[in-house]
């Protein structure tokens, strides 16, 4: 009789330890992925930066005066090249976002500017860039909350206690870029 | 197919809608991955043991062939001896495992060919690397949004509004864009098709209607190869199809109610006969009929759902519901005309490609949930949506609808002319018969310019674009010519010139 409660026993521990390394692994795979997708970001965000002082100089060969717009942009520049954390990282792509567009809309009144080719290449990558980092950070934003719902619910709690698995921060971002836009079909109907 | 045409769309605000429950949850892309693999495995298993009648009578025919052929090499003459009488255990354990062979060489068959075989079945060519940019942005911004790898992009040359993505993993999909989705979508409707598309690849769907496809062509093959024949005899000629139906189709619809009612006769005096005669008899009536029945049985259980899991999975990834909506509404009014989509591959498109079914098609459950249900369950996701926004997308498709019918080389080939005047000659229409009694083609775009020829009243020309006061067009005679631009004219029918592409595609099943 009593070997058979040992082995229940046995037997019980034993799926519970599976049971465990199970969790324990799907936590990893989930911190993986919030890795990979922060990776993702990262790589949008470094390319955006690299292109500023090349845009800095264009727009400085038409209109020198603009200082202080300049200024702001290298500084946001260099905020972003420097932040260590996921919120440093997101404020400071904010400030970069909001000096890019302070920017733009300076060179709203040289139309020389406007008119030239390599600006406007810029332009065109630079908004395709700011797109790439929303898509980016909505792919990293799910897996953070995928990630941060298992380790702060029963029974995965109780591993990502043992073994030290912290919960991962969103990254934010003004909420406009990708605003809902109404499609305008007056435009389509008229064409024909 | 949805009857929005005639019906105007109903407004689809929050107080008048059915209830749907389903998509209401947020659901994650992964989540059914794991399902689906299984559902995909399941649909491989079916269609190998649906096939293994007919995989059962090729290999009798094989193990035939062979006995024969030994038996001439050996210099046997007579098939009996071939087999050798006594032998006959020997050869049914030979034909039993060569069917078991053959039967497990469909899944094989399946697996190993279904992404080919699917593009090949659409048609679709793969996009140029400098070919729209726009696309190629679209697809890959949504696929850092979704963390899937790039899908290869394919483009089908047809007027008709559609897409549809294929593959057995999200690392060798392909995704597959009509030309005129592209034409006729907007940007962020574009990203509502694009998206909706990835989540079936992301969530392995794709794998299943891919192998869903390959196993339905793959059990048609018979019939379709039939239907073809006969179907391309009456192209050359009507009388033609006739006498091969009266002289070939009717003796074989007889012989087998025939051979069925002389076997069951036989099976009291010669069981042994009378069984083969059975055998032989229904292994046709299985392959033409029974097994294209039971693939459709497979295909009618299990697609229906994914659409619609699809577009509610899609609006997560793209972020607002209503482009997708009107998208979906664009490209049903659009309607189908020039894409040829192979009956087997209906359930793989974002909308049903089947436009214009034969009546008794309509029996048969679509393989898509309509489409107002559709437009509906996105409408409450985003919170509702106005009814101009969507009469306004299902007018754009008409509109576009009529612009295609009315040309025949429109269809995607040529873009409208390059023309500074707004006339109706000079967008899409190309093809016309001339009225007047006689109209003089010039050499170049110039008054009093060298004459080419003289064409008389009801000759057809193909306008290709406008040159100032003149038109280029190609003439009966194949040259390339410039008339006046108020020569009068009228549009030409458009069936004429396309025939001959029409039934090329009409004939792939």
């Amino acid at each position: 009789m009593g070997w058979i409660i040992v082995l229940v026993v046995v037997a019980v521990l034993v799926i519970i330890g599976f049971i465990m390394i199970g969790m324990y692994n799907g936590l990893v795979r989930g911190r993986n992925r919030v890795r990979e997708a922060w990776s993702g970001i990262d790589v949008q965000l470094k390319r955006r930066a690299s292109l500023v002082p090349n845009l800095v100089e264009t727009v400085r060969g038409y209109a020198e005066h603009e200082r202080e717009t300049f200024e702001e942009v290298t500084r946001a520049r260099s905020a972003v090249e420097q932040a260590g954390t996921v919120a440093d990282a997101a404020q400071a792509n904010n400030m970069l976002t909001g000096a890019l567009r302070h920017l733009f809309a300076v060179a709203e009144n040289y139309p020389q500017l406007q008119a030239a080719e390599g600006f406007r290449q810029l332009q065109t990558e630079l908004a395709d860039i700011e797109e790439k980092i929303a898509f980016s950070r909505q792919f990293y934003n799910t897996n953070v909350l995928d990630y941060n719902n298992r380790i702060q619910t029963v029974p995965t709690v109780f591993i990502a206690n043992m073994f030290g698995f912290r919960a991962e921060e969103f990254f934010e971002a003004e909420e406009e870029a990708r605003a809902d836009v109404r499609v305008d079909f007056s435009r389509a109907a008229d064409a024909d | 197919m949805c009857a929005l045409t005639s019906v105007a769309p109903r407004t689809l605000t929050s107080g008048t809608m059915k209830d749907i429950s389903a998509p209401q949850r947020r659901v994650l892309a992964y989540n059914r991955v794991a399902e689906n693999k299984r559902r995909a495995r399941t649909l491989v298993a079916a269609f190998a043991l649906i096939s293994l009648p007919a995989a059962a009578f090729l290999a009798i025919y094989l193990t035939f062939f062979f006995a024969v052929l030994v038996g001439v090499t050996l210099g046997v003459f007579t098939v009996g001896s071939a087999l050798g009488g006594d032998a006959w255990q020997a050869w049914a354990v030979v034909i039993v495992g060569l069917a078991v062979l053959l039967s497990l060489l469909t899944p094989v068959l399946i697996l190993w060919r279904a992404t080919y075989l699917v593009l090949r079945l659409s048609g679709a060519r793969a996009l140029t690397d400098d070919e729209q940019p726009e696309l190629r942005r679209t697809v890959e911004n949504l696929c850092i949004g979704s963390g899937l790898p790039q899908p290869s992009l394919y483009v089908i040359d047809a007027g008709a509004a559609n897409a549809f993505s294929t593959g057995l993993s999200p690392e060798s999909s392909s995704l597959v864009l009509t030309t005129g989705l592209l034409e006729l979508l907007e940007r962020r409707e574009l990203e509502g098709v694009v998206a909706q598309e990835l989540v079936q690849i992301g969530n392995y769907d794709t794998r299943v209607s891919t192998v869903l496809a390959a196993g339905t062509a793959f059990l048609r093959l018979p019939f379709t190869v039939v239907v073809t024949v006969f179907r391309f005899l009456f192209r050359v000629h009507w009388a033609v199809g006739g006498f091969a139906l009266l002289y070939l189709g009717l003796p074989m619809a007889i012989s087998i109610p025939l051979g069925f009612a002389a076997g069951f006769a036989l099976l009291d005096e010669e069981p042994a006969q009378g069984a083969v005669l059975l055998i032989t008899m229904s292994i046709p009536v299985y392959a033409l009929v029974v097994a294209p029945l039971l693939a459709e049985v497979i295909r009618a259980g299990v697609s229906r759902q994914q659409q619609f899991l699809a577009d509610a999975d899609s609006v997560l990834l793209a972020r607002s519901a209503e482009p997708l909506a009107t998208a979906l509404l664009k490209m049903d009014a659009g309607g189908m005309t020039g894409l040829g989509a192979a009956r087997s591959t209906a359930h793989l498109w974002t909308v049903d490609p089947l436009a214009d079914k034969p009546w008794w098609e309509g029996f048969w459950p679509d393989c898509h949930p309509p489409l107002e249900d559709r437009v509906e369950m996105l409408a409450r996701m985003g919170g509702g949506i106005p009814a101009s926004a969507l009469e306004g997308a299902a007018s754009a498709g008409q509109t576009f609808r009529a612009n295609q019918k009315a040309g025949p080389f429109a269809a995607g080939t040529s873009p409208s002319p390059a023309g500074g005047t707004s006339s109706d000659r000079a967008t899409v229409p190309s093809a016309y018969r001339l009225t007047a009694v006689e109209t003089v083609v010039y050499v170049a775009p110039e008054a009093h310019g060298a004459e080419l020829e003289r064409l008389s009243a009801g000759s057809l020309v193909a306008v290709h674009e406008t040159v100032g006061e003149y038109m280029h067009v190609i003439t009966p005679h194949d040259r390339f010519g410039y008339i006046r631009k108020e020569t009068p004219m009228v549009p030409a029918e458009p069936s004429e010139p396309t025939r001959g592409m029409r039934e090329v595609r009409d004939s792939r099943e």
